[in-house]
């Protein structure tokens, strides 16, 4: 594994590996038995050996993922201590309290785009084909810009290695839920190659029998990848990463007519979405390296409802986003002890699809961003960064941040951290043109507003404008200011000991406001900066293996997700709610728990037990919410009764796995698997917590 | 069926007072609460398919706190009685007036404090209250109180439609006959329901309220629940 990994390292920075193994001559000391840890790239833009980073990593290799029978990314990330899955349009994470939106996810160090109110739906993504996926908590704003707030997960892909390989795998369980992956590849020393295609669908279920319609759609996702790298000399690397993937989706639902009776409509959505991304890396000198890359990408979706009995349609709609991106980074090794990073780009982006179809919005963002690592000695390592984000369409922005890693000894980290991120105003807050017909509201972004308004006044159809447009500051991205601390401890063998404290400072969030009344009494709604939140919280996590055999962790977070100006307006007494026998009554901190879909606690627990020899491996996981607020009943907006919050629960998985060897067949596989052993169901609250389910996989490595 | 019994002994009371009003006593007790139920508040016939404007009369229902009535309901197309002091407070849609100012002849205002109905124990002073026309609103148009969620007296839930009174809101008023009364919204939807029962289906528009009304002229709102 070790000289794997090395090997891989080398592949995939060409000659950054070599520049941080002299920098950190500790690691070719072979007296030492210990395997060169995991490296990670996503925290510095550079690769570094994970316990060196100064911000909060967690990694999940492959070998995990696959003893823990994970398919997509959601049931990876919501195995990890801290995040929790969050269902709103798709399935997305919550990292240190942040709601989707504001986690930036990549492939290969590139965004993935196409978001759904803010929700980039992590079941989109096959875990087939990673190598790892590498999640970095708190603000990286200074490295990546928008949207890296809460933090980031970036999958990174195997790099096809040298020699012939190829794989299948096959999994079927429950509701009809199907998973097939077939990878080959093939390398020499100069070149390689490697193309996976992955299927996965499932049948859906339904836990709410007596209504009409699935709790989850029946779906066929297809994704077809391919990476390749060439050695086009010993100073250059050429590598070139191209995915694409198509889903189809089928439901029905209904709605009840006059009479009282229900009248059925079938739902049709399907989403097609690619990317290419070619990169070349350039050793300029010993102690200089370039590298350059291009992204595109694009994303687009179509709903279609229509009434069974006429196939009259009912509603309609699409989007379309594209993502163009050149980037080129520099990165400059002064001496053992400076190491540098210097990096520009720009990025075009364009939209399309029914609500934004008056406008045809484009956008450019131009960046720059610098890194200085200085490591004075092996006590210490101080990294700073910051990256300038110029937007076609709000305000300018800086986004600085300050690391400190200090090593007492080998088996002692301490780590700090103070950095702001932003997260830009979504498509909708800057562009939307959008009028409900049905309920005689209009919503304009905050680039439409002046002319949406101006239109409308001129057919007459305001009584009274409470805004004017041509008074306003342009809109903000949201940001914040978060720092974050803590430790890696190992004061045993086989015991580690990790603990992360957090804060965000969250301010400028988005929300709308009404602008205008309209003749027909319904208001005109904007987008501006109003809002303010902030999230505390720890996240600890221990490791022990009290056997060869089996390792343990147990991971726990607190957290605290709260609006400020809720807090303001609790302190000054002016917060009441609503008791079951229509009492009211004031507020206390106290009985404010947070923001909406927060849990104060939550915690995992994963054992796994490996018999090498036997080539078996037996994985139990769980994990466990304390209750979390999901409406408001009293009407004071906040979760504060009983009847507010969805209950606590957790979920246990079991997985088994044993491989066999075969001269031909390298590894023949068998997993078998239960998710949620339990059978935990909150059926009209979490639509993908389907109870129960069962899987057998087979796969087969040539 | 209780209430008329109440306002008619609420009404025997103030005569009461009125008769023995030499001494000027206020050691009467604190105030009865009063409730009226279902006000019926130009509920919404439909949507307008081209403009998605609801189709209603826009007219109000004008009450009376006094004697908890409705003096003159949203249906009824003859105005004539809008122009008098027999009414205190009107119900459309959302909005709610007060009798004075541009909305009526009489000396009507309103304050929504945000305080417990029972720690309100006395009427704000006449320069703290708000009169329709002359009061300012953050983005809407100059109402006592104020319209739009969050602004005034409710909050709208867009995820299940529900217009909900925003709890430890009292709203002060000041009557059409410059007496001075405290009011609680309960309910914007047919019946009463509990929050946990209201559905798209509900008939919303329909407000219960409870107050009580200070006959003597005083801005003594003491109660006790």
């Amino acid at each position: 594994m070790p000289s794997r990994l090395i090997l891989l390292l080398v592949f995939l920075l060409g000659t950054a590996a070599p520049l941080y193994a002299q920098n950190q001559p500790v690691v070719l000391d072979t007296s030492k038995v210990i395997p060169l840890g995991p490296v990670v790239v996503t925290a510095t833009r550079t690769a570094k050996a994970l316990e060196d980073v100064a911000v909060p990593t967690t990694i999940i290799t492959a070998e995990k993922m696959e003893v823990e029978g994970s398919v997509r990314l959601g049931e990876v990330l919501e195995s990890v201590t801290g995040l929790a899955l969050f269902d709103d349009h798709g399935s997305g994470i919550q990292v240190q309290g942040f709601d989707p939106d504001y986690t930036l996810i990549l492939l290969d160090g590139e965004p993935i785009i196409g978001r759904t109110a803010g929700t980039l739906d992590l079941d989109r993504l096959t875990v087939s084909g990673l190598e790892r996926v590498e999640i970095v908590r708190g603000p990286s704003s200074s490295l990546y810009g928008s949207e890296a707030l809460a933090g980031v997960i970036n999958l990174v892909t195997q790099t096809p290695l040298e020699g012939r390989a190829a794989s299948l795998r096959t999994r079927y369980g429950s509701h009809d839920t199907a998973d097939l992956a077939a990878t080959l590849e093939a390398g020499n020393e100069q070149f390689g190659a490697r193309v996976l295609f992955n299927r996965y669908s499932s049948g859906g279920y339904d836990l709410t029998p007596d209504v009409f319609g699935p709790t989850t759609p029946n779906f066929t996702d297809y994704t077809a990848d391919a990476r390749l790298r060439a050695a086009l000399s010993d100073n250059t690397t050429l590598r070139f990463g191209a995915r694409l993937a198509v889903q189809d989706q089928a439901s029905e639902f209904a709605i009840s007519a006059i009479d009282g009776g229900m009248i059925p409509h079938d739902q049709r959505e399907d989403r097609t979405d690619w990317s290419i991304h070619p990169e070349i890396q350039q050793r300029l000198s010993r102690k200089l390296q370039a590298t350059g890359s291009l992204y595109a990408a694009r994303y687009q979706t179509g709903t279609d409802m229509t009434r069974r009995d006429d196939g009259s349609r009912y509603f309609t709609d699409s989007f379309d986003q594209r993502y163009g991106k050149a980037e080129v980074q520099l990165d400059a090794l002064w001496s053992a002890k400076h190491l540098s990073s210097l990096g520009g780009g720009y990025i075009q982006e364009q939209l399309g699809g029914d609500r934004y179809a008056d406008a045809e919005p484009e956008a450019q963002t131009a960046f720059l961003f610098g890194q200085h690592e200085w490591i004075p000695s092996r006590l210490l390592t101080i990294g700073m960064s910051a990256r300038f984000d110029a937007h076609s369409d709000y305000a300018a922005r800086l986004s600085p941040k300050a690391s400190l890693l200090v090593r007492p000894s080998e088996k002692l980290r301490f780590r700090a951290s103070v950095g702001s991120g932003f997260k830009a105003p979504a498509f909708r807050q800057l562009y939307l043109v959008f009028t409900n017909a049905a309920a005689g509201y209009s919503v304009f972004g905050a680039t439409q507003v002046q002319g949406g308004l101006d239109r409308l006044q001129e057919e007459g159809q305001i009584t009274e404008v409470f805004l004017d447009p041509s008074t306003f500051a342009a809109i903000e991205a949201e940001s914040s200011i978060a720092f974050n601390a803590g430790f890696t401890a190992e004061p045993l063998d086989g015991l580690t000991v990790q603990a992360n404290g957090f804060y965000n400072n969250v301010h400028d969030l988005i929300d709308t406001q009404p602008v205008a009344q309209k003749t027909n009494g319904s208001f005109v709604y904007s987008y501006f900066n109003l809002e303010r939140i902030y999230t505390r919280g720890v996240e600890t996590e221990i490791t022990v293996q009290p056997l060869t055999n089996l390792t343990l962790t147990g991971g726990y977070q607190w957290l605290q997700a709260r609006d400020r100006n809720v807090v303001d307006a609790i302190q000054d007494g002016s917060v009441f709610g609503r008791r079951e026998n229509g009492r009211d009554y004031r507020l206390t901190l106290s009985d404010y728990q947070g923001l909406f879909g927060r849990s104060p606690h939550t915690g995992t627990l994963r054992a796994t037990y490996a018999l090498p020899e036997y080539r078996f491996t037996a994985s139990a996981r769980a994990r466990w919410r304390s209750r979390y607020g999901y409406r408001d009943v009293d009407g004071n907006n906040i979760p504060n009764r009983d009847d507010e919050f969805v209950d606590a629960y957790g979920v246990w998985d079991l997985t088994l796995t044993k491989s066999w060897a075969f001269p031909i067949v390298e590894l023949l596989s068998l997993q078998l698997g239960v998710d949620n052993v339990l059978n935990v169901t909150r059926p009209s609250l979490i639509p993908s917590l389907p109870g129960r389910t069962l899987y057998a996989g087979l796969s087969f490595q040539l | 069926m209780k209430t008329p019994f109440r306002l008619l002994l609420l009404l025997f009371a103030g005569v009461l007072v009125m008769g023995c009003d030499s001494d000027g006593s206020g050691d009467d007790g604190p105030l009865e609460l009063a409730s009226i139920n279902d006000i019926i508040a130009d509920p919404a016939l439909g949507r307008d398919p081209n403009t998605g404007a609801p189709i209603q009369t826009s007219r109000y229902s004008l009450v009376s706190l006094r004697t908890g009535e409705v003096v003159l309901s949203y249906d009824n197309d003859n105005r004539a009685d809008s122009a008098s002091t027999e009414w205190d407070l009107g119900f459309q849609g959302t909005n709610i007036i007060v009798n004075g100012g541009t909305s009526g002849p009489g000396q009507g205002a309103a304050l929504l404090m945000e305080a417990l109905f029972d720690e309100v124990e006395e009427a704000p002073a006449d320069g703290e209250l708000r009169v329709d026309g002359t009061a300012t609103c953050d983005g809407g148009p100059a109402l006592a109180i104020c319209p739009g969620s969050g602004n005034g007296w409710y909050n709208y839930n867009p995820a299940n439609n529900v217009i909900s009174p925003i709890p430890g809101r009292t709203l002060v008023v000041r009557t059409a006959d410059g007496r001075y009364a405290k009011v609680r919204l309960l309910s914007y939807y047919q019946g009463n329901p509990s929050p946990d029962a209201i559905t798209p289906e509900t008939p919303s528009r329909y407000y219960t309220l409870e107050y009580v009304f200070q006959d003597d002229g005083s801005r003594d709102l003491t109660t006790v629940e």
